[in-house]
C-alpha cells in the first residue's frame, strides 16, 4: 500500500492535471451528449393517467396508451401496483377494453387490469402507486 | 488636507536637530499648540457604518465549505435516485425485485470495503486530489448505469458508485477540520452535514426527468454536475495538516511529519481505536443508527398504521423530518461552538449526548400518542435533536485525532455507521413480527438514549485528556506527561474577581464595563501563557497592566485585539462576545491597538499613517478624515511640520505621537496602548502621558500596559498586577500612590529592581510630575460625550498651569 501510494506522489502534477481534466471533459460531453439523444429518443407507447376503481380488495385500474409511432403496434401492457420503494406488490398483464392490441399510428387504445391478490395492509401501509408499461412490443397478427 | 495648517505641497521646514532620529522629544513637545478638546475625535461622532460581524479567521473562505458541501450532496443524490428509477429499471430488465435489492447490498458492501482504504489515502495524499478523483469516478459509474445493457453492468456501476462515495465524506471532513478554525468546527460540520439532508432533492428532480427522458437520461445529467464539482476540487488549496491545529495555539504552519506516517497503514487503524474518546463516539454512533436506520424505513409504515395516514401524506411528513433535521443539524453546530467560545471545553461531547437523550425523550411520547399532530411535532422536534450529534461528533473525531489520522478516524466511523444503519431495519421488522411495530419503536428508542449516555458519562473527562493529548501532538510538545493538566488559577476565583464589585470603575459604580474578559487561557504551542485571566474594564476609565517582560501583557492586549485567539474564556466587548471576530472587525467596532515600540509605518508619511487611523470608518470620507487629521495636528503641532516626511525618521517620541494620532484619528471606542513608555526617555513618556486624560475625555476607553510603575500610576484609574500570566488586581492608582505608591505596586509585582532609567525620585504626596494628577483632583469625569468647545476641558487648563511650558499657542 504505501509503494503504491509513493507512486502516485511521484507523478509529476501536469501528468496528473492532464489526466484528470480529460476525464472530466470527456464526461462531461459523454453525459451531455448522451443524456440529450436518450432524452429525444421517445417510447413507441405513452400512457395516460391510469384511473383505479376499487371494489373490496379487487382494484381495476384502466390506462389509456397512445401510439406515437407511424406504425401500427400491437403492445403487450402491464400494470404494477408498487410500493415507496419502487418495489412491486403485484403485476398484472392489462387486457385492451375493446378491439384487438393493435393501436394504429397516432391512435390510442384502452387498457384494464384487475388485481386481486392485493391485501388490506398492502393497500393501507405499502401501496404507493399503479404503474403501466410496455412488457414488449410483439409483432401484429 | 484641507485646514491643515500647512498644505502638503508646501516643503515642510525642519531644523538641523530634528533630522537626527531620537531628536530631543522636549523640542518637539513643546511645540503643542492646541488640545484634544476637539469633538470631532470623540468616538461618539465617529462614524461606524453598520456591518455583520463575522467570527472568522482573516482569509478564510467559504468557498471549501460550500464546495465540500455541494459534493456530499451530489455524491448523496443517488441514494435517492435509484429508488425512483427502480420502476423504470425493473421494467426494462425484467429484474424480480431481489435483484433489485442485491443493487442495494453491492452499493452497501462496496462502502464498506472501499471506505477502509480511501481513510489510509485521505491521511496520506492530497485530499483534494482524492475527492477530485472520487467524484469524477462516481460520474463516470453514473455514466456507466445509464448505458448498462443488462442487470450485470448495472450491478457493477453500483458497485463502482459505492467506491467512489466513501473517497468523499471521511476526507472532506479531514480537509475542513484544516480549513477551518479549531473554534468553529462544529458548524462547519453543521452545514457540511446538510449536505446529506440536501442529497434528498434529488427525489422529485429525478422522478420529473425519469417520467420525462427516461432513467437512462436521469443517470446521465445527474452525472454532470459531478464533472463540474470534482474540476472545483482539484483546483481547491489543499490546506497544511494540523495548520488549524496549531492556529489554535497561535504557531505557524502545519505538520510535515508524525510517527502515524511511518507507521503501517493498519497499525495506524488500530491506533485509532485506541483513543478512548473516539471509541466511545463509536460505540454510541453505532447505537444511534441502530435506531436511526430502521426509524428511516419503518416511520411510514408506523404513521399509516397507528394514524391512518396516506401513503402520500406520510411521505410528506417524513419531508416535514428532513427540514427538522436539516434545522438541527445547523443549529446544533452553532450551540456546541457558542458554548465552546464560553469556555465549555467539552461542550461539543454535551451537545452530542444531550441531542441523544433528548431525542428520546421526544421520541418516546411521540410513539405512544395517538394524536397525529402531537407525533408530528414531537418526531419533528425529536429529529431535528436526533441529527444534532453528528456535525459535534464530526468535531471531536477532529478534536481528538492526530491529524494524520483523521481520514482513517472518519472512514471507520463512517463503516461503522454504514453498518449500524442496515442492520437497523431488519432489527425493527423481527421486532415487529414478534410484538408490534409500535413496540418495535418503543423497544428501539431506549438505544439512542443508551447512546447519549454512553457519551454523557464517559466523554468528557476522556476529551479533555484527548484533546490536549492532539494539540500538544501538534505543537510539536509530544514529550509532555499526559497526566500533566496545565496549572490555573481555580476558575471560581478568577470568576468572581471579574465580578466583584470592587474589580468595577474602582468601586464607584460608575459607568458600565466595555470590556470584560473571562477565564481567558491563552498558549503559543505548548507554553501557555495565560491562565483564566478574568477583567473588566469600565467605559471611560483607564486600566493599567503592569507586570515585568514575558508576564503576558502584551498577549493580553493582542487577545482583545484579535491578533491572538485565546484557546479558553470570553472576550465581552460593549456587551458583545467577540470571540472569534478578526481584528480588522474589531478595529470597525472600535477597538485600536497601539503596538509597542515605533508603532508606525516606516516608509509611509506622517500624514499617510495618520490618515490610516481612519481605515475602519473612511474610504469615501476624504473631508471628515482631513478634518480629523487636523485636529490631531492641533494636538501634536510637532508633526505638522513633517506631514511628507517618512514617519520613520522621525525621533521615537515623535512617532508614538503618529501612533496616539493614528488612534485619535480611528475614533477609538476602547484604545490599547503596549507600553507608552518604552524606548522613549522619562520627558517624553511624560508628555505624552500628559495627552491620556484628553483622550478620557474624549469618551476613550484606555486599556495600558507598562512596565513602568510611575507611569501607570500616574495616568490609570485603576492598576492591575500580571504575573507569569496571572492577573490580580493591585487596586485604584489613587489608592496605590497613598500607600506609597510605585513602591508598594513594584512590591506586589515581581520584586525585579525597575530599570534605572525610570527610577526617579518619589514625588511628594505620591503626585504626578505635573500638578493636574495630583490625587483625587486629577481626574474630573466628564460625561461620555465630547464637550461641546473643543478647548474648554478642565484638564487642560490643569495641564497648562502645572506643565512644564507647554503653552505654545
Amino acid at each position: 500500500m504505501n509503494r503504491l501510494l509513493d507512486r502516485i506522489k511521484n507523478l509529476d502534477e501536469r501528468s496528473q492535471s492532464t489526466a484528470f481534466f480529460g476525464v472530466i471533459v470527456a464526461g462531461l460531453v459523454a453525459a451531455l451528449a448522451l443524456g440529450l439523444s436518450e432524452a429525444r429518443d421517445r417510447p413507441a407507447v405513452e400512457f395516460g393517467e391510469e384511473r383505479v376503481r376499487r371494489d373490496g380488495l379487487v382494484a381495476t385500474v384502466q390506462v389509456n396508451a397512445r401510439n406515437r409511432t407511424d406504425e401500427v403496434v400491437c403492445p403487450e401492457v402491464r400494470i404494477a401496483a408498487r410500493d415507496r420503494e419502487g418495489l412491486d406488490l403485484e403485476e398484472v398483464v392489462a387486457r385492451p377494453q375493446e378491439g384487438g392490441p393493435r393501436i394504429g399510428p397516432g391512435s390510442s387504445q384502452s387498457y384494464v387490469g384487475v388485481f386481486h391478490n392485493l391485501s388490506e395492509d398492502d393497500y393501507r401501509e405499502r401501496l404507493d402507486e399503479f404503474s403501466a408499461y410496455v412488457f414488449d412490443v410483439e409483432p401484429c397478427p | 488636507m484641507g485646514s491643515a495648517g500647512q498644505s502638503l505641497d508646501e516643503e515642510p521646514t525642519r531644523s538641523p536637530a530634528d533630522e537626527r532620529p531620537g531628536a530631543p522629544a522636549t523640542a518637539v513637545l513643546d511645540g503643542r499648540a492646541g488640545s484634544l478638546g476637539h469633538s470631532v475625535l470623540a468616538p461618539s461622532l465617529t462614524p461606524r457604518p453598520a456591518f455583520q460581524v463575522t467570527r472568522r479567521l482573516v482569509g478564510v473562505s467559504k468557498y471549501p465549505l460550500g464546495l465540500l458541501t455541494a459534493i456530499y450532496a451530489i455524491n448523496q443524490s443517488h441514494q435517492f435516485l435509484l429508488p425512483v428509477l427502480f420502476p423504470f429499471i425493473k421494467q426494462e430488465f425484467r429484474l424480480s425485485d431481489t435483484a433489485l435489492g442485491l443493487l442495494g447490498g453491492s452499493y452497501l458492501l462496496m462502502l464498506t470495503v472501499g471506505t477502509v482504504p480511501f481513510g489510509i489515502l485521505a491521511d496520506r495524499v492530497r485530499r483534494t486530489k482524492v475527492i477530485a478523483w472520487g467524484t469524477s469516478a462516481w460520474g463516470v459509474a453514473m455514466i456507466y448505469a445509464g448505458l448498462a445493457g443488462s442487470y450485470v453492468h448495472l450491478f457493477v456501476a453500483r458497485t463502482l458508485l459505492g467506491v467512489a462515495d466513501p473517497a468523499d465524506n471521511p476526507t472532506s471532513q479531514s480537509l475542513l477540520a484544516d480549513y477551518y478554525p479549531v473554534n468553529q468546527r462544529a458548524r462547519v460540520m453543521g452545514i457540511y452535514e446538510g449536505g446529506r439532508l440536501l442529497g434528498i432533492l434529488a427525489l422529485p428532480i429525478a422522478g420529473g426527468m425519469a417520467e420525462a427522458w427516461g432513467w437512462r437520461a436521469t443517470f446521465f445529467f445527474f452525472a454532470m454536475p459531478g464533472f463540474v464539482v470534482a474540476a472545483m476540487a482539484w483546483r481547491l488549496h489543499e490546506p497544511e495538516r494540523g495548520i488549524q491545529d496549531r492556529r489554535h495555539q497561535n504557531l505557524d504552519g502545519g505538520i510535515e511529519e508524525s510517527g502515524y506516517l511511518r507507521m503501517s497503514s493498519w497499525r495506524a487503524y488500530a491506533q485509532v481505536l485506541r483513543i478512548p474518546t473516539f471509541s466511545v463516539q463509536l460505540v454510541s454512533s453505532g447505537l444511534a443508527n441502530l435506531f436511526l436506520g430502521g426509524v428511516g424505513v419503518w416511520a411510514v409504515t408506523f404513521m399509516i398504521r397507528y394514524h391512518d395516514v396516506s401513503v402520500s401524506g406520510a411521505s410528506v411528513a417524513i419531508g416535514l423530518f428532513a427540514v427538522g433535521a436539516l434545522v438541527g443539524s445547523l443549529s446544533a453546530g452553532y450551540v456546541a461552538d457558542f458554548l465552546t467560545f464560553r469556555g465549555l471545553r467539552a461542550s461539543r461531547v454535551y451537545v452530542a449526548a444531550g441531542g441523544r437523550i433528548m431525542a428520546t425523550l421526544l421520541f418516546i411520547p411521540a410513539f405512544v400518542t395517538g394524536n397525529l399532530a402531537m407525533m408530528l411535532v414531537l418526531f419533528t422536534v425529536g429529529a431535528a435533536v436526533l441529527v444534532a450529534p453528528a456535525p459535534a461528533l464530526n468535531a471531536v473525531r477532529a478534536d481528538v485525532l492526530h491529524p494524520h489520522l483523521r481520514g482513517r478516524g472518519n472512514a471507520l466511523d463512517a463503516v461503522t455507521q454504514s453498518l449500524a444503519a442496515a442492520v437497523s431495519p431488519i432489527v425493527f421488522g423481527v421486532l415487529s413480527d414478534m410484538v408490534t411495530l409500535r413496540s418495535a419503536f418503543l423497544v428501539m428508542t431506549p438505544v439512542v438514549g443508551l447512546a447519549g449516555l454512553v457519551l454523557l458519562l464517559l466523554g468528557p473527562p476522556l476529551y479533555a485528556r484527548d484533546e490536549r493529548r492532539v494539540l500538544r501532538a501538534v505543537s510539536g510538545d509530544d514529550d509532555v506527561d499526559e497526566t500533566v493538566q496545565t496549572v490555573s488559577a481555580p476558575r471560581e476565583t478568577a470568576a468572581a474577581r471579574a465580578a466583584a464589585p470592587d474589580a468595577r470603575s474602582g468601586g464607584d459604580g460608575a459607568g458600565e464595563d466595555l470590556l470584560v474578559l473571562r477565564d481567558v487561557d491563552c498558549s503559543y504551542g505548548p507554553l501557555q501563557v495565560l491562565f483564566d485571566v478574568s477583567l473588566v474594564v469600565p467605559r471611560g476609565r483607564c486600566v493599567a497592566i503592569l507586570g515585568p517582560n514575558g508576564a503576558g501583557k502584551t498577549t493580553l492586549l493582542k487577545v482583545v485585539s484579535g491578533h491572538v485567539d485565546p484557546r479558553a474564556g470570553s472576550v465581552v466587548f460593549d456587551g458583545r462576545d467577540i470571540g472569534g471576530v478578526p481584528p480588522d472587525q474589531r478595529a470597525r467596532l472600535g477597538i485600536t491597538l497601539m503596538g509597542g515600540g515605533r508603532s508606525t509605518f516606516p516608509s509611509l508619511s506622517v500624514y499617510e499613517n495618520l490618515w490610516l487611523g481612519a481605515f475602519p470608518y473612511a474610504t469615501d470620507a476624504a473631508r471628515l478624515v482631513d478634518e480629523r487629521v487636523d485636529a490631531v495636528l492641533d494636538v501634536f503641532s510637532a508633526l505638522r511640520p513633517r506631514l511628507r516626511q517618512a514617519a520613520g525618521t522621525l525621533s521615537g517620541g515623535e512617532q508614538q505621537m503618529i501612533a496616539l494620532g493614528r488612534a485619535l484619528v480611528a475614533g477609538s471606542e476602547l484604545l490599547l496602548i503596549d507600553e507608552l513608555s518604552m524606548g522613549l526617555a522619562p520627558i517624553v513618556t511624560e508628555e505624552l502621558a500628559q495627552v491620556v486624560p484628553d483622550i478620557l475625555d474624549l469618551g476613550t476607553t484606555i486599556l495600558v500596559v507598562e512596565q513602568s510603575v510611575p507611569v501607570a500610576l500616574d495616568i490609570a484609574d485603576e492598576v492591575y498586577g500580571m504575573e507569569k500570566g496571572s492577573l490580580r488586581r493591585l487596586g485604584t492608582a489613587r489608592s496605590l500612590r497613598r500607600k506609597g505608591g510605585d513602591r508598594l505596586a513594584r512590591s506586589l509585582m515581581t520584586g525585579e529592581e525597575e530599570p534605572s532609567r525610570r527610577r526617579r525620585p518619589p514625588r511628594s504626596g505620591g503626585a504626578g510630575r505635573t500638578g493636574r494628577s495630583s490625587g483625587s483632583g486629577r481626574r474630573r469625569r466628564r460625561p461620555l460625550q465630547a464637550p461641546a468647545s473643543p478647548r474648554s476641558g478642565s484638564r487642560r487648563g490643569r495641564k497648562r498651569s502645572g506643565g512644564r511650558g507647554a503653552g505654545g499657542s
